[in-house]
């Protein structure tokens, strides 16, 4: 039985050792999972908005994709990871209420962002599962890689 | 917007607030539903906004959320004032709902009516609330239409927390029970203020001080 870590909003972790990196409760904000099998090297981070550009003086930049990306990569690459080694795996951004304005787009906002950002990292995403009206838990295992996704009331997948 | 730094006339004036508008939701149930009904809140804590669904419980929980979002106008110009959330435990949520329906309780899930009585509560709840604070700040106040939503706690929480989380350091969460004919429920009602309410909160504390110079 593997180490747990939980990674709670706007948190993110990077580690050496094999461990699971479980997130619970993901509703519209984004997992981002970072894992390089070759150096045994993994990342994840829990953000909740796409973009730190209109953020208010003080607010913590690690509540946003694009700083949580940074901060991930740049743990990685200080450990002896290349970006072109790194494969991402991306769950969350569900819309869990309908119709409601600035809330409701939120999740896929967050899903644009994570694609656009790792993308200008030159990482690939692997494995995706995002959207939806359902609030997800997540298990990321950092020795294969494999991300254990549950929903309330239904079977597990993993992706 | 450092809620830690809250000083003692804003602490004082949002518990006044709330209590305030706990009496006002407690008259409105009971009015509504012709039962005895009491609304409190037995404590208040100040968080940061990544900290609000531990204080409300584990991440998993199965939860109901009924979700508000208020504009007010002050001195003619309209700002956005806070973000109200109501949320309960699906069996409490169903318990609630059913007792005030006046039907027996037992099932697990919720029926269309359950969330519009919901949704109801909601409404009168923030509606109590707010009129408390429209009468404290001398504002105007519009509520949006309560939306409603039910899965685990922190995924039903976190695109209210988002909308917020670029402009709002800390929320205030209070414990909120229902008494309805001897029966408890608990749950948890959540605000988030934009940084405008700080300010319009310290014009009304020089507003007060004026008030008192003056030997009003």
């Amino acid at each position: 039985m593997l180490r747990k870590i939980s990674i709670g909003m706007a948190e993110f972790k990077v580690v050496h050792n094999p461990c699971v990196l479980e997130v619970l409760g993901l509703g519209s904000c984004i997992v981002i999972c970072l894992y390089n099998k070759k150096n045994k090297i993994a990342a994840t981070s829990h953000a909740m908005l796409p973009d730190s550009k209109n953020s208010a003086p003080g607010i913590n930049p690690l509540r946003f994709v694009d700083k949580t990306v940074d901060a991930m990569v740049s743990g990685m690459n200080a450990l002896g990871c290349k970006n072109k080694d790194i494969k991402a795996k991306i769950c969350g951004g569900a819309e869990i209420f309908h119709n409601v304005p600035k809330i409701s787009d939120i999740g896929r906002q967050n899903i644009e962002a994570a694609r656009k950002k790792l993308g200008s990292e030159g990482i690939e995403i692997v494995a995706e599962d995002v959207g939806g009206n359902e609030g997800r838990s997540i298990w990321f295992d950092t020795v294969t890689g494999e991300v254990v996704i549950s929903r309330i009331h239904k079977p597990t997948i993993t992706i | 917007m450092k809620f830690k730094k809250l000083n003692r006339f804003e602490l004082d004036a949002l518990k006044e607030i709330s209590s305030v508008g706990a009496g006002h939701a407690s008259t409105a149930l009971s009015v509504m539903t012709s039962k005895r009904i009491e609304v409190t809140f037995p404590w208040m804590k100040v968080c940061p906004l990544e900290n609000v669904t531990s204080v409300i419980g584990k991440p998993e929980r199965e939860i109901t959320n009924i979700y508000l979002h208020i504009d007010g106008t002050y001195i003619d110009k309209e700002f956005e004032i806070c973000s109200l959330i109501l949320a309960f435990p699906i069996k409490s949520a169903v318990l609630l709902a059913k007792l005030l329906q006046g039907e027996e309780p037992g099932a697990e899930e919720l029926t269309e009516m359950d969330r519009s009585t919901l949704q109801e509560i909601g409404n009168i709840l923030a509606g109590s609330y707010l009129s408390a604070m429209a009468e404290y700040l001398n504002l105007k106040l519009i509520e949006s239409v309560p939306s409603i939503a039910s899965d685990m706690l922190d995924s039903v929480m976190d695109p209210i927390l988002a909308k917020h989380a670029s402009e709002v350091e800390d929320a205030i969460v209070f414990n909120t029970r229902f008494i309805v004919g001897g029966q408890e429920i608990t749950g948890h009602f959540v605000v988030l203020f934009y940084s405008h309410m700080r300010l319009i909160l310290a014009n009304v504390k020089y507003l007060k001080e004026i008030e008192k110079c003056l030997g009003r």
